[in-house]
């Protein structure tokens, strides 16, 4: 076989080696851990984007948080009204 | 006068020239072309409900819930020029069976099951509704002077928040609009292409080379992307750094790096053009308006353990390498992958170092973002100790809001808010770690170096960093905290910088990969000192995090715990 075919199928055997990998992974801790489930669950439940690193801004759930987390601190409940607002 | 000259011809000034040119150029676009109609007097009236809302109840009713929404729909990036923009910049969708579903999508009439979920669904939103009012009545009846009534009136109206968190995301889902992002990709492709290519000409780089084969370094970002959003990729922490290294480094370790390819595998103009977006991105004047106990909880422990991490590496475990030492320690107590690539950066530490460190931050990760929550539940500890602790010890802003988010509402909060003050952290940290490096390491024992060879081995894309981030707050600051979340956090930076930053830090991983031997790797890892090192400058951060976080929250500032 030619070497450089030989070298592109191991290439294509590792990645989906690691893919099968990580499935299989996924499957053996969602039947083991129900932590791990409930997590899961909250991640699709909520859709947090880019759930792993470099993510501060694309996370949709963490700046609503953020954002609610400010408002309180701006109108914090069982304040008189202000006449003037922001 | 050689400064003058270095100005176009060094590639951390090219950096710099491109971060500001893309923060500008979005600058421009989402305040000049795409600020929302009637923003301030709609702000204005807003507030007014709000404040309104906040005095007839010592709790958050559910018009306050209703106005502080309807005030976060006000963002630039929802208006028609910053759409296009954000569509322009977007990357792979969230897929879970079907791949095509991350590129496209035809707008398809939801299926019956989906359609049952819904009603569901929207009669539990109706039944949480009716009892948020009837639990709201009762504590108003009581002058809101029982505090059992007002508790479960609160208890009540949280829970009908989240039944219609839950609702408008599924109705988001239901009403999913066509979408198709592959012209965008390929314009995406061409445009920064073109944006680093220009840059490179003046730097004497092979051009033609370097546009020939970006479009396929550009490839395997495209594929980083794609198998990161995938559904169980998320759940395991495993996202598109870990996605562009490894299949990097597989195909440089069997079918070998083309040479054709080498002239865009340009690791450091990437990742220090990237720094320079992110210096936009952390808003000082924002972190005022979100409370002191997180601040002292981030700011504190993190420059602690950071120090004391290096320290007891360099002392006890003996690192021989000062550089990966640093980028361990900073990934480590700061906030992972972005902390790492900016101390690295800072510190000129080798490809394969920040390889590893990264390697490193996504396996403790995905095993803390697991942990973590059941040591809280377990111990039943209060939900915003855990979100503080969970805040300050995790690397990743996604596993913070997936672990924040399991334990409760309030806990999100914390947690999510911790790691905005941490991540707010990492210029001054690069700042420090470059001058350290210039003016300590480098100059070594007994060597007298004078200013200018300090300054020339000084890394200046920082101060591009520091000055994106000094401008942006000052903007931030001027326009207000409303005009500013809209046009600022949710216009430029999250419409269109942030992705692209994302982009740049996803070429320079793939560049990493294809650029790393498996060989060259080990001896970085020779007797697992690395991981010691992170193992144990983790747990330092795990105790020092919990201390600072219980007294900050439940001794010094009681007052502001009870009011999230």
């Amino acid at each position: 076989m030619n070497i450089k075919l030989k070298k592109f199928l191991v290439l294509i055997a590792s990645l989906g080696f690691l893919i099968a990998a990580l499935f299989a992974l996924d499957r053996l801790l969602m039947e083991s851990n129900s932590t791990y489930e409930d997590m899961a669950e909250e991640i699709d439940q909520r859709d947090i984007d880019m759930g792993n690193a470099l993510n501060f801004n694309s996370d949709e759930t963490s700046s609503t948080a953020i954002y609610g987390a400010t408002q309180t601190l701006a109108h914090p409940p069982g304040r008189k009204p202000q006449q003037d607002t922001e | 006068m050689r400064i003058s000259s270095n100005l176009f011809k060094l590639e951390d000034y090219w950096a710099v020239w491109l971060g500001f040119f893309l923060l500008l150029g979005g600058l421009t676009l989402f305040t000049g072309f795409s600020k929302p109609d009637n923003m301030d007097s709609r702000f204005s009236e807003i507030n007014r409900s709000l404040d309104l809302a906040a005095s007839q109840a010592p709790y958050k009713t559910i018009e306050y819930y209703q106005a502080v929404d309807q005030k976060n729909g006000i963002q630039a990036r929802k208006e028609a020029v910053g759409s296009f923009v954000a569509r322009f910049v977007a990357k792979p969708q969230s897929w879970e069976t079907n791949p095509i579903d991350s590129f496209y999508t035809s707008a398809a009439e939801p299926g019956e099951s989906d359609l049952a979920e819904y009603e569901e669904v929207t009669a539990e939103l109706s039944r949480s509704l009716n009892a948020a009012k009837t639990a709201h009545d009762k504590a108003q009846r009581a002058g809101f002077k029982d505090k059992s009534l007002n508790g479960q009136a609160e208890t009540a109206i949280d829970d009908w928040y989240e039944a219609q968190t839950i609702s408008s995301g599924l109705k988001a889902r239901l009403g999913k609009k066509e979408f198709n992002i592959v012209p965008g990709l390929i314009a995406l492709t061409v445009l920064i292409a073109v944006l680093f290519a220009f840059g490179a000409h003046f730097m004497g780089k092979d051009v033609k080379g370097f546009l020939l084969s970006f479009p396929c370094l550009m490839a395997l970002a495209i594929f980083s992307y794609f198998m990161g959003e995938q559904e169980t990729m998320k759940h395991l922490g495993f996202g598109y750094p870990a996605w562009a290294i490894i299949t990097g480094m597989l195909i440089a370790n069997t079918v070998g790096t083309p040479n054709w390819i080498k002239p865009s595998l340009e690791t450091e103009y990437y990742i220090k053009t990237g720094l320079v977006l992110l210096g936009g991105e952390l808003l000082f004047s924002k972190i005022l308006a979100i409370g002191l106990p997180g601040l002292f909880v981030a700011w504190l422990v993190t420059p602690t353990v950071l120090i004391a991490t290096y320290i007891f590496g360099q002392k006890i475990l003996k690192i021989p390498s000062k550089t990966l030492n640093i980028v361990v320690s900073a990934d480590m107590s700061v906030c992972g992958t972005s902390a790492a690539i900016a101390a690295a950066s800072a510190c000129k530490a080798k490809n394969e170092e920040l390889t590893l460190s990264i390697g490193l931050s996504l396996l403790f990760t995905a095993v803390m973002m697991i942990i973590l929550p059941v040591v809280i539940k377990a111990s039943g500890m209060p939900d915003i100790l855990g979100g503080a602790w969970i805040g300050g010890t995790l690397d990743s802003s996604g596993a913070v809001a997936a672990a924040g988010a399991f334990l409760s509402q309030e806990a999100l909060y914390v947690a999510a808010t911790i790691k905005m003050i941490q991540n707010m952290m990492i210029g001054a940290i690069a700042l420090g770690i470059a001058i350290y490096w210039s003016t300590v390491v480098e100059k070594g024992t007994g060597v007298e170096v004078g200013w200018a060879e300090i300054w020339n081995r000084f890394p200046k894309f920082i101060l591009g960093f520091i000055g994106a981030s000094v401008v942006f707050s000052l903007l931030y600051y001027s326009m207000g905290p409303d005009a500013g979340s809209a046009l600022i956090e949710n216009g430029v930076i999250r419409g269109m910088t942030a992705p692209l930053r994302d982009w740049f830090f996803c070429l320079a991983f793939g560049s990493i990969g294809l650029a790393t031997n498996f060989r060259e790797l080990a001896p970085y890892f020779k007797g697992g000192k690395p991981l010691i090192l992170y193992g144990c400058g983790q747990c330092l951060n795990l105790t020092l995090t919990l201390i600072m976080a219980y007294i900050m929250f439940y001794v010094v500032f009681p007052g502001i715990t009870e009011n999230i």
